[in-house]
Parts: C-alpha cells; structure tokens; sequence
C-alpha cells in the first residue's frame, strides 16, 4: 500500500529533557523515523579533570538530578578499582541498599506519573490525581521512602555525603535500621502491592508491539544484577567491565547531540527490560509472582513492558531491602572507618545498573589522586539507536491507524525507555502580570 | 515548623545559588522551628511538601527579565499559578504542573518562593560574582521569613 506520513513531535512530554520523533514515509516507503536529540552536550568529563579523588563522586553525583545515587556508586566504584581501595562486606550491602531504594522510587514515579497516564487514556497525571488519588499517594509516599533510606544510610535524602571512597563516614544505628525495617515492611511494601494492584488492572493497555533485540545489562549470578557484576549481552554472553568500550561501540549520528551505541547488532537494550530479560531467575520470589499477575515472563521483546518490568523491580527491591537489613542487624554494625589509602594509581572502570539501564565510569588518576581522564556512558545515550529500530518497524506495522494514534503510540514508545535525555536543569520561568 | 527548601544543581553555575543559601544557613542559628531541606533538582520532593501543611520558603534561581543578582520574593498561590507554566522542566515536570498537582489534593499550604536572577547556569561554572555579592541581603530576606513563620 503506498501511503504518505509525515510525524514532527517537537519535545515529546513526560520526559526528561528535549527530544523530537520524526517520521517521514513517502508513497508508502519509510525514508525517516527516529529520536532526534537537540540538546547541547554537556562535557562533564571535563569538569572531571584535575578533580581530586575524594571530590570526583560528589561532583558526578550531581550530573543528573534523577539518577544521582547511580551516578555516585559507579564512580566510587570507578575510584575505588583505580585506586585499588579495597570496601568491606558492610559497605557493600549499605550501598545496595541505597542503590535499592534509589530504584524503587525512579521505577515507581516513571511508572504512574509519566507511563500511567497513556494507559488510561488521558494526556497528563492531573485527571490521574482526582480519579486515582489514594494510589497517587501511595507512591509519594514510596518515593518518601526512598528518601528516608538515604537519609538512614547515608545522612541525607538526597545527595548522600556520608557515602566516600573507601567506605562511610558516618554509619547507620542499630535503632535506626530496625525503625526503616518496620517502616519498609509495614508501610512500604502494602503501598508497593496497591500500586501494583492499579497497573496490573491497566496492563490491556499496553500496546502489543515485539522487536527481539540485543538486552544488555549487569550480571552476577549471586544476585540481581544492580550493584554489581559483569555486562551480560544476550546476543553473546558475559564480558568483564573493563571491556566496555568493545560492547558500546559508540558512534555519532547526525539527528542526535548525544553519541548511539551498538554491539552485536544494529542497536542494543539497556534497563529494567535488559535486566529482566537476562536476570529473571535471580529476582526474588514476591517479585517474580508480581510478573506472572501483570503478565511479564522472560524473555519479554516488547519494549512498552519495560514500564512494566520496573514495577517487578519495585517489589524485588522493597524486599532485598528488608533481606540486607536483617544480614546487617545480625552481624552487628561495625564501626568501620573508611578505607582511602590508595595502594596504586591509574585507571579504574565501573558499573552499575541505575533505574534507566548500564552505566560505566572510566577514570585514569595520575600520583597525587588527582583525575587525568574520564568516561561516562549513560544509559539513554545507549538506548537511542534501538529507540530509533523499534520506531522503524513500529511504523510500518501500525501505518493503517490515524496519524493521532501511531504519533500517541510512537510517543508512548520513547516514554516506555524513561529517557533521561538532559542532565537535570531547573530554572523558574515567571512572567508578571502587569 | 518552616520550611525551607532549596532547589538547584550545584554544577551549574548560579543554578547553584539555592544550595548556597542552605549551605549558609546549615551553619547559623535560625530563629523558631525552621527545617532546612535541599531538594536538588526533584520536582516531587518539593511536590511532597506541597501536599503538606507547613508553610514553605523556595529559593531557587529564575529568569524575571531582571539584572542578574537581583532577587524578588512572590507568593505562589492557586490564582496565580498560571505564571509558573513556561517553566523548564524537571524529570519531564515543571513548575507549573507540580502546583496544579498539589492543587489536585486540596489547598496548597503558605508558599513564598525567593527567585534570584541568574548570569549563567552553564555546567562547569561557580556562582557569578553578581549573584555571590546579593548572597548576604537574600539571606536576610531569609531570616526575615524565618521570623514571621518558624513560630
């Protein structure tokens, strides 16, 4: 059928920063469709240089409002391998809790306030607020949360200061966590099951659209891969993280600021999906029965259940949380001191899986622990070229529909990966009335 | 109990100036029960406060057409929240839309919002000397709100 389209989504909404769908199909061959990105790039590795190594994890914290913690673990991570700092056990589990908490709140604001309102039809959360206010409240509270771990953890809710290289400079009470145990446990998880409740009452509207792709992400075959591990390609199995640069490939392209990546195939997947897809035997059980009620079994190729993917991962998390906390309570916290005696200097790489997928920091230190070179590669930045292959066959399987409803589709399609296109910027706009 | 609630990256420049202010009145002694929260760049902790009784105080940087350093001081309030919609968005959120949201679950509580003019919010950049040199008369606005509320 020959048929013409043209699609111009300028700043598609609900999502982090500004990005453009366009689609141009001419007598039924489809000459465009992709995510452009505008936004001007941000060169945070220069802000890096010359950075000293108890500075380097405060300042990539601050890289992007929305995956800070990530940010601040990876390049701790990165630290701590250049520096050849070695962490204890203690540290390890306070850090996956907080990388855990971090989770559940992305995983659950993106779902209900910037996925849920395609689900139900309606173009903002306002209507979401007056029909289905308790459970709008139930996830504030979640995000609440979120913050209070931080703040039992690490000191503070956000932009956690007690977290360093080495270790932690201020140590949670026995008190404090049983109080954030009861708290998980007894508010936590019933409003974690409510929300679930919702979504899996709307999931027949998640459009049903497959693209098997390559799903890249952490693996450790101790646990769900997030804190930790090795990269795991479904398409070609494990590689260590110091391999990196040989999975992302990154390339530029002319309709994106940001920099595509690739690996075995033409584009690859990156976040709750990509975890899902290659770490679902390792979740546990309360959240694998959460997949079977809204229909998620492994491997999933639709990229829409992606939403769906991270609230499976808001119950694994709630519940490892309240798991790593007992192991803590049981040993006892021990009063350790941070360890920041470097034992060699050069370049460290790290990993970890923040809520939109795989990021790696890569930093070389010179002698005096200061930053000679760094690299961040951000998980959008690695979803981009299968946002634009997913956008492709998209198009030409749903061309008979109404323009209206493959632009809706096609915008559902980019807020499904939860972009995070721009490091987060605020600025107050205000225009007086005279 | 007041709040006090800064928001901004401290990577950009004078976006920083919220931050500033907290970090300031975290070392002195403020009058009555005063909390001191640095919400970043997150729309929905400031959201949560909101939806919330106590009354609030904003400091965050904002484009007025004024010269950078000068800083006024607004009520947010339901009839006016219109003004607030071009805002740049946070996680896909402005403003505007984090107002109208709280409006959604009822009143919002007393919200006053100090907007500083910015010179620069480029990343990588410190807070411009204009904006550094009106930090000391937006901290005594500050404690001037402090005093009327945090009883």
């Amino acid at each position: 059928m020959s048929k013409d389209l043209k699609i111009n989504v300028h700043h598609v909404t609900r999502v982090e920063g500004h990005g453009n769908i366009v689609v141009d199909m001419k007598n039924g061959v489809l000459k465009t469709a992709q995510l452009e990105i505008v936004e001007p790039p941000r060169f945070f590795e220069a802000m890096l240089k010359g950075r000293n190594f108890q500075e380097v994890a405060i300042i990539t914290s601050r890289i992007c409002g929305i995956c800070s913690l990530g940010h601040q673990m990876t390049s701790l991570k990165a630290t701590e391998a250049a520096l050849g700092l070695e962490i204890s056990e203690q540290t390890k589990i306070l850090r996956k809790i907080l990388v855990h908490g971090a989770t559940f709140q992305s995983n659950i604001l993106h779902a209900l306030f910037l996925a849920t309102p395609d689900f139900l039809g309606v173009g903002s959360v306002f209507p979401l607020v007056n029909t289905h206010k308790d459970v709008v409240l139930a996830a504030l509270r979640l995000k609440h949360l979120a913050n209070d771990i931080g703040e039992a953890i690490s000191g503070r809710a956000v932009h956690p200061i007690s977290c360093v290289p080495g270790g932690f400079t201020k140590l949670p009470t026995e008190k404090e966590l049983i109080t954030l145990k009861d708290k998980i446990a007894n508010e936590g998880l019933p409003d974690a099951n409510f929300v679930i409740d919702v979504l899996a009452s709307l999931s027949d509207k998640i459009p049903q659209f497959e693209r098997e792709t390559e799903y890249i992400s952490v693996y450790n075959d101790q646990e769900y891969g997030l804190y930790d591990g090795v990269i795991r390609s479904s398409d070609s199995g494990d590689e260590p993280v110091e391999n990196y640069l040989k999975v992302t490939n990154e390339f530029v392209v002319p309709h994106s600021t940001s920099k595509h990546t690739k690996f075995n195939r033409s584009s690859y997947f990156v976040g709750a999906l990509a975890r899902f897809n290659n770490s679902f035997d390792l979740l546990k059980k309360e959240a694998k029965e959460v997949a079977a009620k809204l229909g998620l079994s492994a491997p999933n190729y639709n990229p829409y259940m992606n939403t769906i993917a991270q609230v499976v991962e808001v119950v694994h998390c709630v519940v490892d949380t309240l798991e790593l906390i007992d192991i803590l309570l049981d040993k006892g916290i021990k009063n350790e001191k941070p360890n920041q005696e470097p034992t060699k200097y050069g370049r460290g790489i790290a990993t970890t899986e923040v809520p939109r997928g795989i990021l790696f920091h890569d930093y070389t230190y010179n002698r005096h622990g200061s930053i000679e070179a760094a690299n961040c590669i951000i998980p959008t930045g690695q979803n981009l070229a299968n946002i634009d292959d997913d956008m492709k066959k998209l198009v030409t399987e749903i061309i008979n529909e109404s323009k209206d409803d493959i632009t809706l589709k096609l915008e559902m399609l980019v807020r499904a990966y939860d972009p995070c296109i721009s490091c987060s910027v605020h600025m107050l706009d205000v225009k007086f009335e005279d | 109990m007041f709040k006090i609630i800064s928001l901004g990256n401290e990577l950009r420049g004078d976006d920083s100036i919220g931050p500033a202010v907290i970090n300031k009145l975290q070392s002195m002694d403020l009058p009555g029960s005063v909390t001191l929260i640095d919400a970043g760049s997150d729309a929905f902790t400031v959201l949560e406060h909101l939806i919330a009784k106590d009354p609030i105080l904003l400091i965050d940087c904002a484009q007025m057409g004024k010269q950078p350093g000068e800083f006024l001081k607004f009520k947010i309030e339901n009839s006016n929240i219109n003004s607030f919609e071009k805002s740049i968005s946070l996680h896909g959120f402005s403003f505007g839309e984090v107002f109208k949201m709280a409006e959604h679950f009822g009143q919002i509580p007393d919200c006053t919002i100090i907007g500083v003019e910015p010179k620069s919010i480029e990343f990588g950049q410190k807070l411009s000397e204009e904006v550094k040199q009106s930090l000391p008369s937006i901290i005594n606005m500050v404690i001037e709100e402090a005093k009327k509320y945090g009883n």
